[in-house]
């Protein structure tokens, strides 16, 4: 097995995995595993989530973040690899989602309004993790009034229903239910895409803080590089199921050093002005995870794609400190 | 120069038992031929509701006043029967969930054709050469093989490809985009915006091109409305905006773009909620959440021009001109080492 690779502290500062809350190793997810046509949605990725840092993986429908997210979580096959939350082995235990919930993991997901029973008030909603641990309703009750109170929500929206909530209202009653049981880790799956960019950067502000004040860990999972730019302090890149850059946050989007990274970075609409070069626009669209093309699985829709891309697999590889997996990313010098 | 589309002093209301609630109150837009005017604001600012109105598509309890001309038409008091030769013909429009919006028992093809039957009397062989046309128009690769295609063998990207298509098979002039980007990928958003854009500028069409996002909004369009509470608070060019924003409100959606610049910087939102219709507070709509209001603000707020081209419903717009810009001048940072 090799060493795992992955947000580039570890490797490229030597500084020792002590401080490493969740690694990933090898990771290879399958979908339909013993069909005919097994769909091969994340394949050999290793990723290092350190504690009090926010890794955002990035990339398009497609690119299998999402499946990392709910491979931690025990809700998709893994085929090989593994997953340790501080230490401890997730991919084996006999309940991966309850193991998971055990060593402190708790997810976000995008659609706040599937993610709450519309029959629930709020608070039963908030208080449903605590079932097993606080056997009295009105302790149960109390602890949920606490946590809407520590998301900005006053206590009168504990008796509400998620019907009389706003968008933003109803995700900051998904986040409260997720710090529920104090996990240390919170993956945070396309958790404000759904939002108004003026409620999305709310609850933005609000991560931040519950970040730092409850000492929380973030696995950030989306397409939207405005939220990564502002809360990711590691950044790894995905395409086709593989991870094809990592490193610290103000590296990766500052001086990219693939071209998908750049492709991403050059769709994003801001008015401050384009940070890259718009000729590293992808062609196309992502292609199929159920064949992806050999060699590079990116050289079918990259502008500096030459003969060798398509013959032989980059490796991640140390490039002006960070990991990438390109074979000409020596050859690409950003300003 | 007359407008394309002219929408002036439009008044919605919605009937909320038995009383008449306004979604939008006096609202005036125009756009020239071949022009790109993008409407920005928040959910429930009354976007989707102006887009409705121009197609005459309102909800039944709903009632439109003002005035509505389209190519010299006005729209407000047409016969149904006359407004089907204005839905399609003369307007396009498209929608935010493209996948949802085609239907998925029928072929591409066989709803492309529908669209393109409804107006135009054409053959079944040319119906067919115009369906591959429009295709290969919004750069959809192998034209024949999507017309035998089902909506599920294409990708959210392609599928709004074809709704564009078919919003403008039978030669619209001004096509609507309400949010049509909201559900792609960054990548394919950016395909999306820039042949929209394209289509513009070859064929002159007019675009009223809708979203939340300024800076999407800013990559595309000639002109920008920014609506708040069914009004708009402050119009002008594009660039005007983003340069020289007045309104409060503008700044701070400003404040919401993405900044790539600053990275590790979290910016804050706006705070609270936009109000409700039929509980909106005196006078600005925008005070409660507005951090400079004073106590000129309790009055009602009118849509003054204070600047070339450049108007803004704000009585502090020109004291606040300087205050909080938008766009910070691009910094040169050094790379930082670890965030910690």
């Amino acid at each position: 097995m090799t060493a795992p690779v992955g947000t580039a502290r570890a490797d490229l500062d030597g500084r020792a995995p002590a401080d490493c809350l969740l690694r990933i190793s090898d990771l290879t997810v399958t979908y339909g595993l013993r069909s005919r046509q097994p769909v091969h949605a994340v394949v050999d990725v290793s990723l290092e989530v350190h504690t009090g840092r926010t890794l955002a993986l990035i990339g398009e429908s497609g690119s299998g973040k999402s499946s990392i997210a709910r491979a931690i979580c025990g809700l998709a096959p893994v085929e090989r690899g593994t997953i340790t939350m501080d230490g401890y082995e997730l991919t084996t235990a006999p309940d991966r989602p309850v193991a998971a919930g055990q060593r402190g993991i708790q997810i976000v997901f995008q659609d706040p309004v599937s993610a709450l029973d519309p029959r629930w008030s709020v608070w039963r909603s908030v208080a449903e993790p605590l079932l097993r641990h606080v056997p009295s309703s009105d302790d149960r009750r109390e602890r949920a009034m606490v946590l809407l109170e520590r998301v900005g929500l006053d206590r009168s929206f504990g008796d509400r229903h998620p019907h009389q909530l706003s968008g933003g209202q109803r995700q900051r009653v998904t986040i409260a239910r997720a710090l529920a049981p104090a996990p240390r880790l919170v993956i945070l799956d396309e958790a404000v895409s759904a939002l108004d960019v003026s409620v999305r950067n709310e609850i933005l502000v609000l991560l931040d803080e519950l970040k730092r004040e409850e000492g929380l860990t973030y696995l950030l999972i989306s397409h939207d590089m405005g939220a990564v730019a502002q809360m990711a302090t590691d950044i790894a890149v995905m395409y086709l199921g593989k991870v094809v850059e990592s490193g610290e946050a103000a590296r990766v989007i500052r001086e990219p050093a693939h071209p998908y990274t750049d492709a991403l970075l050059a769709s994003v609409p801001t008015v401050s002005g384009d940070i890259v070069d718009p000729s590293f626009r992808p062609r196309g669209e992502i292609g199929d995870t159920a064949h992806p093309p050999p060699g590079c699985r990116y050289h079918t829709r990259c502008p500096l794609a030459i003969d060798r891309c398509a013959a032989e697999e980059p490796l991640m590889r140390p490039v002006r400190e960070r990991l990438t997996a390109c074979h000409r990313a020596d050859e690409k010098v950003n300003a | 120069m007359t407008a394309h589309l002219a929408i002036s002093n439009l008044r919605v209301t919605l009937d909320r038992q038995g009383e008449a609630v306004a979604v939008i109150d006096d609202l005036s837009l125009e756009i020239q031929e071949g022009e790109i005017v993008g409407m920005v604001g928040e959910s429930g600012s009354g976007k989707t509701m102006t887009a409705l109105a121009v197609l005459q598509l309102l909800p039944r309890r709903a009632h439109a006043s003002g005035s509505i001309v389209l190519a010299g038409q006005e729209l407000l008091d047409l016969p149904e029967s006359e407004l089907r030769q204005v839905r399609g013909a003369k307007v396009g429009m498209v929608f935010q969930e493209p996948v949802a919006a085609l239907n998925p028992v029928f072929t591409v093809g066989a709803q492309l054709l529908a669209a393109i039957n409804a107006h135009q009397d054409l053959s079944r062989s040319d119906a067919r050469a115009r369906a591959v046309e429009l295709l290969g128009n919004v750069g959809l690769p192998e034209p024949e093989l999507r017309l035998r295609q089902y909506p599920h063998h294409l990708s959210g990207g392609m599928c709004q490809r074809v709704m564009i298509a078919m919003a403008l098979a039978a030669g619209a002039r001004l096509l609507i985009a309400d949010e049509p980007t909201t559900s792609l990928d960054v990548t394919i958003q950016d395909e999306i915006v820039r042949l929209i854009r394209r289509l513009a500028v070859e064929s002159g069409i007019s675009v009223l091109f809708i979203s939340h996002d300024l800076g999407l909004v800013s990559r595309l369009c000639h002109r920008v409305a920014v609506v708040y509470a069914g009004q708009v608070v402050e119009t002008g060019p594009t660039r005007t905006l983003l340069e020289a924003p007045m309104h409060p409100y503008t700044k701070a959606l400003l404040r919401c773009v993405p900044n790539l610049h600053e990275v590790g910087v979290v910016h804050r939102g706006i705070p609270g909620t936009p109000p409700l219709p039929g509980s909106l507070p005196e006078g600005c709509r925008f005070r409660p959440r507005c951090e400079y209001a004073t106590a000129a603000c309790q009055a009602p707020q009118v849509l003054e021009p204070r600047a070339d081209d450049h108007l803004v419903r704000c009585v502090r717009a020109l004291e606040l001109a300087d205050v909080g810009r938008a766009i910070p001048p691009t910094p040169t940072l050094p790379l930082q080492g670890g965030g910690s």
